[in-house]
């Protein structure tokens, strides 16, 4: 209940900034640049609000926008400290400008932050949506890595054959994330019960990305899982010591629970 | 395994100490002006006047001198209670003070600048004094002093900011040197949050570090890093007391936490790069002055000394980083070593080869090797166990972990069985490392495979080896028994017997796993020496002493054997059934029964015999020797003159076909076989008959039964041979069923009709099989014939190839082989080849007979391939001069003798002659080569 209508006030929040809360400096091919905070798109023109002027959106290089209450320090930040709700509510207004996909933009990398909040809130039908928006940019990295995303939603629904062949399909997925390639990966070899094979892929994942914040936690997860699938509860207990002091009172906390009920070991934590 | 190195315990300390002093420094700070003092008269000048005096000296510096002034000036005034009077004396009190303090006395100043607090509680200085008396304590160490005081001042809730730092101070230092960990904390928490000055809050932020390591408050101290800022995680004194914390932890065998602190280590190379990178920073600051910015020259000035001064701060910082011992090898061996004790294996791996791959001039870096190599050995990942160690040995023969690695890669290879790379890794150590650590175990295992391969002189040598080099390994029990049993295996009895009482008779080994086994060896040994006297007491000895030994059985068995081949049948037979009713196994279990059946053979026991071996065979059944007791109990049959019982118990069998190990039902076929040609048992050929007859109708069509019915009947029944051979043989399921026996037949009839696939089925079946089995090499022959039928000569090559060099029993065929051979190469126009080959035939003496002519004949049709038609003739010659009453080769050998001479030239009364000769020796006949031949010769005019 209480979450519902936190999120409800960030999303209050988030409406009431969207109209002109941002800054858009349309950078054109002649080297000028404009700036407004009123911008539109119909067809083929980009609308400027304030100045009443249309362009042809051929004529555009680029467009950076620059948002009043967030920018792509406080996502990064945000996203560290694991503020997924506070971050998700804060780039919603984003939303607003998905019309702007097929033009070059800065507006894939808030998207790729929008996507990575809604992945780890479980807004799953939402993560979908931020997707296609990247699938549709022009930005290969972003692509690919609506991609890789796609293939960690496959794998939440177990459909791990499906995602083997998407990820197979990946052009360079190493390139824009190791960690996530070989933890995908490592989650295709658990549900394939090549179990050997994930954990050589977690255990790399934890070496060479120890920084990692993003995947680290979900790795330990299935390291856990891993173990507990093997009955190996001496080595699942030290993950879990790992997780209780490294996210205590977190969303992975929860996690471990949920794995340990299905175990039957609910009284381990 | 694993032994953590720490950083010096006091190096921190040290780093902790210039902490406190950088903390302090400010004391110092003050100063006074210089100037010129009078002379006085102290004892009989006026107070006033001693006063001012004391202000000038003070303003000078001048403390020593002072001193006695203050003195005076407090004696004169103590009792007084003017208000102004009492105000004068606190402050000449302080003054005092802080005077000691300045020259030095700091036991002094503590004990005043304390009674001034005591003395003036009101007074504004009471705050200061406190904090002071704190710090002079702490510089005579007198902490707990330092402490109570720092901590008096502290409770004044009003105390301000400066203030309550120094106190604060004050307070934390006294109380880490107390050890008072949670009082320390407390103050430490304080001035972490006061303290505005990043210098400060990073000295901070080291105590908090290691008061909570100390106080083993895991959760407080990963709490408290990520409030550290940048600046804090990228200094040295930080990181090392994470370190040593993280140490803290290892060292408790708590390897999580240890773990996570290590994690939150700043490696020295990545502080440095911070650094450099501030530096670059810093130096982009430092710009010559523009004209025209906005700000004037001297402002500018003043910011360029202020960089400047900056940089020099980095620099040092910079040069001090770089002159500390890097700790980050460490610190990645660490985690490794962490992850290891928490078994999780890959991880530990994928550090170690981190290290490996990072740090290759770390002290740690062949350490780590092998510690990757035990971490992939718990992990059971043995092909990469395989690849860190052939890697180790390929690029560090001389690493210092050499010994350990083969070691492991050796035992790795035997536990795995395979022996011949663990052979390579021995030969290895041998070979290039001749001072292996371990190399008493090397020449064991060596020792071992060599044994197990039955090279026993090999295996001896090693044990001899260990036993005269390596008198003190752990091993030399186990060494001494082998060393013994080589002996044995090389029938060395005597050597045995010496060998095996120096083990027995050292007291060491009476506690080995091989001291029971080494006296049933004795008493083998004895038997071997033929002093059997002495072998049936060991045997004896030997079951007392060890009841319960697996070896028990077959030491009766041993003494049976004794007293029946001295004629004590009945003795015999009383150890053969110990032995029987001893054994663990039902290999202990044949070798006792059969002697026991062949003493009841010696004494006619017929039924006994047939009763023991039924109840054997229905006890055992699919274990038993079952070819073997079916054999006896039919023969015993046969004695008893019950035919027909013997001919049940035979198709009986054949039912019981699964009871058969590989291929030995051929045994009780032949048996059947015999039989039936046997004149003994010729009035029972109808009977034979007939049971087969009834059972193949009874039983399921292509069963194994009913092949092996079948197949007898084939052996001996030629009109069924005749009539039903190729419906029943040409199946491919009948074929998938067959024993070697029947897959004979299969490929006998198949090549007379030239069935080739059925004969490379039958050659797949019998080679996968049934490799063992006598007609292997009959099958064999016809593959080999059958690929040169169908001109699939490389594989002839190869099939006859393998026979030669792999089958040395059936010598004899071996001829008729080799010439399938030398025809295969002779058919790939490889002629020289194949006539070295063909002499090679004619060499031995064994292979003389038919042969001969037709190796003759194949030489001579080589060379004249060759087109040495002189050569190749006198071949021809040499089969109708020697070998004439070979009619097939004779008629050939003229033939191409006439073709030859045509070659040759000028030979037409030659060609004439051999012709003539043929006619007299009646070679002529109407076959298609005599036709030719006259074709050639009516052409040629060569006819008279």
């Amino acid at each position: 209940m209480n979450k519902i209508i936190i999120k409800f006030l960030i999303y209050g929040f988030a409406l009431n900034v969207s109209h002109g809360a941002f800054q858009a400096k349309v950078h054109l091919n002649t080297g000028a640049t404009l700036i407004d905070n009123q911008i539109d798109i119909i067809d083929n023109s980009l609308i400027l609000g304030s100045k009443k002027s249309t362009i042809n959106t051929s004529f555009v290089n680029n467009i950076e926008f620059l948002f009043n209450d967030f920018n792509l320090q406080i996502c990064e930040s945000l996203f560290k400290r694991g503020k997924y709700t506070s971050l998700e509510g804060l780039l919603e207004e984003i939303s607003l400008l998905r019309k702007f996909s097929n033009l070059n933009s800065n507006l894939n990398i808030y998207y790729s932050w929008l996507l990575k909040s809604q992945i780890w809130n479980n807004n799953i039908e939402e993560a979908k949506e931020s997707i296609e928006f990247l699938s549709l940019s022009n930005d290969e990295t972003s692509k690919v890595l609506s991609d890789l995303y796609n293939v960690y939603i496959l794998l939440l629904d177990d459909d791990y054959i499906n995602a083997k062949k998407y990820l197979s399909k990946i052009k360079n997925p190493n390139e824009v994330s190791e960690s996530m390639t070989l933890y995908l990966k490592s989650k295709i070899d658990f549900h394939e019960k090549k179990y050997s094979n994930s954990l050589e892929k977690i255990s790399k994942i934890q070496a060479f990305h120890a920084q990692d914040e993003e995947w680290i936690p979900p790795t330990l997860i299935l390291e856990l899982n891993i173990y507990l699938e093997k009955k190996q509860y001496e080595r699942a207990s030290n993950v879990i010591d790992e997780i209780k002091w490294s996210y205590p009172n977190s969303y992975w906390i929860n996690n471990v629970e949920l794995l340990l009920e299905k175990h039957s070991l609910g009284g381990m934590i | 395994m694993f032994e953590c190195s720490k950083i010096g315990l006091n190096l921190l300390r040290k780093i902790i100490l210039i902490i406190f002093c950088s903390l302090n420094v400010n004391l110092f700070a003050d100063g006074l002006t210089e100037t010129q003092i009078e002379r006085f008269n102290i004892k009989d000048s006026q107070t006033s006047k001693l006063l001012l005096a004391s202000k000038e000296l003070l303003k000078n510096q001048q403390y020593d001198d002072v001193i006695p002034f203050l003195v005076e000036v407090i004696y004169r005034l103590e009792d007084d209670k003017n208000k102004n009077v009492i105000r004068t004396l606190s402050f000449t009190k302080y003054q005092l003070a802080e005077c000691y303090m300045r020259i030095g006395d700091f036991n002094q100043a503590a004990i005043l600048f304390e009674n001034f607090s005591l003395q003036f509680p009101e007074n504004d200085l009471r705050d200061s004094a406190l904090i002071l008396s704190s710090q002079n304590y702490s510089f005579q160490s007198s902490w707990s002093n330092s402490s109570r005081l720092a901590h008096l001042a502290l409770e004044n809730l009003l105390l301000e900011d400066e203030l309550k730092q120094k106190a604060l101070k004050a307070a934390s230092e006294a109380d880490y040197q107390l050890k008072n960990w949670d009082k320390c904390i407390q103050s430490l928490e304080i001035l972490f949050r006061l303290s505005d000055n990043e210098k400060d809050k990073s000295s901070c932020a080291v105590l908090l570090v290691n008061c909570f390591s100390k106080k083993n408050n895991f959760y407080d101290l990963l709490r408290f890093l990520p409030f550290c800022s940048d600046e804090s995680r990228n200094t040295l004194s930080l990181n090392a007391a994470i370190l040593e914390a993280g140490d803290y932890f290892y060292n408790n065998n708590e390897f999580i936490k240890a773990q996570l602190l290590y994690k939150e280590v700043t490696p020295k190379n990545s502080i440095l790069i911070y650094q450099t990178n501030k530096l670059e920073q810093i130096l982009k600051k430092i710009t010559p002055y523009r004209p025209g910015s906005q700000i004037t020259l001297s402002e500018h000035k003043e910011k360029r000394e202020f960089y400047e001064n900056e940089k020099k701060l980095i620099d040092q910082k910079i040069l001090s980083i770089q002159s500390f011992k890097s700790y980050d090898s460490e610190l990645v061996f660490r985690l490794a070593q962490c992850a290891y004790e928490c078994s999780r294996n890959w991880l530990s791996f994928f550090y170690f080869k981190m290290l490996i791959d990072k740090y290759p001039d770390s002290n740690l870096y062949h350490q780590s090797f092998y510690s990757s190599l035990i971490a992939m050995i718990e992990e059971e990942e043995w092909e990469k166990v395989k690849s860190i160690g052939y890697e180790y040995i390929q690029n560090h023969i001389d690493g210092s972990f050499i010994s350990e690695i083969t070691l492991n890669l050796m035992m790795l290879h035997m536990q795995l069985n395979e022996f011949k790379s663990a052979k390579e890794v021995g030969q290895i150590v041998i070979n290039q490392i001749p001072d292996h650590k371990f190399k008493d175990q090397i020449f064991y295992m060596l020792g071992y495979l060599h044994f197990s391969e039955m090279e026993y002189e090999t295996a001896l040598n090693y044990y001899k080896k260990i036993i005269s080099d390596h008198q003190s390994t752990s091993l030399i029990n186990e060494v001494r028994y082998w060393h013994s049993m080589c002996y044995l295996y090389l029938s060395k009895f005597e050597d045995a017997i010496s060998s095996l009482l120096l083990c027995i008779q050292n007291t060491n080994f009476k506690n080995s796993n091989f001291y029971e086994d080494s006296i049933f060896r004795l008493g083998v040994s004895y038997y071997g020496a033929e002093n059997f006297e002495l072998s049936k007491k060991t045997f004896n000895d030997f079951v007392k002493k060890f009841p319960s030994n697996n070896l028990v059985s077959e030491a009766y068995s041993f003494i049976g054997d004794l007293h029946a081949s001295e004629g004590e049948l009945t003795e015999g037979l009383d150890f053969y059934n110990l032995a029987i009713k001893s054994a663990r196994n039902i290999e202990q279990i044949n070798y006792p029964l059969f002697q026991k059946v062949n003493i009841l053979k010696i004494q006619k026991k017929y039924n006994e015999i047939i009763n023991c071996l039924n109840d054997y065979t229905d006890q055992w059944e699919e274990n038993c020797e079952y070819a073997k007791a079916i054999e006896c109990i039919g023969d015993s049959y046969k004695k008893l003159d019950e035919y027909p019982q013997s001919l049940q118990i035979y198709l009986d069998s054949i039912e019981n076909y699964k009871y058969f190990k590989n291929g030995e039902i051929d045994i009780i076929l032949n048996i059947i076989i015999d039989d039936y040609n046997n004149m003994e048992f010729y009035p029972y050929r109808e009977i034979i008959n007939s049971w087969l007859y009834e059972r193949i109708d009874d039983s399921i069509k292509e069963s194994i039964p009913y092949i092996s019915y079948l197949t007898i009947l084939a052996y001996t029944d030629v009109n069924f041979a005749k009539s039903y051979l190729n419906s029943f043989l040409f199946n491919k399921k009948i074929i998938s069923n067959s024993s070697p026996l029947t897959l004979n037949l299969v490929s006998n009839f198949a090549i007379k009709q030239k069935k080739y696939d059925y004969v490379f089925s039958a050659q797949n079946l019998i080679t996968n099989k049934y490799p063992n089995s006598d007609v292997v090499i009959d099958i064999s022959q016809r593959t080999v014939s059958a690929y040169l039928d169908v001109k699939k000569f490389k594989s002839a090559e190869k099939l006859a190839k393998n026979i030669l060099e792999n089958d040395k029993l059936n010598y004899k065929m071996l001829g008729q082989i080799n010439k399938l051979y030398a025809d295969s190469l002779r058919l790939q126009n490889r002629f020289e080849l194949a006539i070295k080959e063909y002499e090679n035939i004619l060499k031995e003496r064994d292979w003389k007979g038919s042969l001969t002519p037709e190796v003759l004949y194949w030489i001579g049709i080589s060379y004249y391939e060759m087109e040495k038609y002189e050569q190749s003739h006198q071949y021809f010659q040499r089969i109708y001069v020697l070998y004439g009453n070979y009619e097939k080769w004779l008629k050939n050998a003229y033939i191409m003798s006439i073709y030859c001479l045509d070659k040759i030239g000028n030979r037409r009364d030659m060609i004439i002659n051999t012709y003539d000769e043929m006619i007299q020796n009646d070679i002529i006949d109407d076959s298609i080569e005599i036709k030719n031949l006259m074709i050639f010769m009516n052409k040629n005019k060569l006819i008279r």
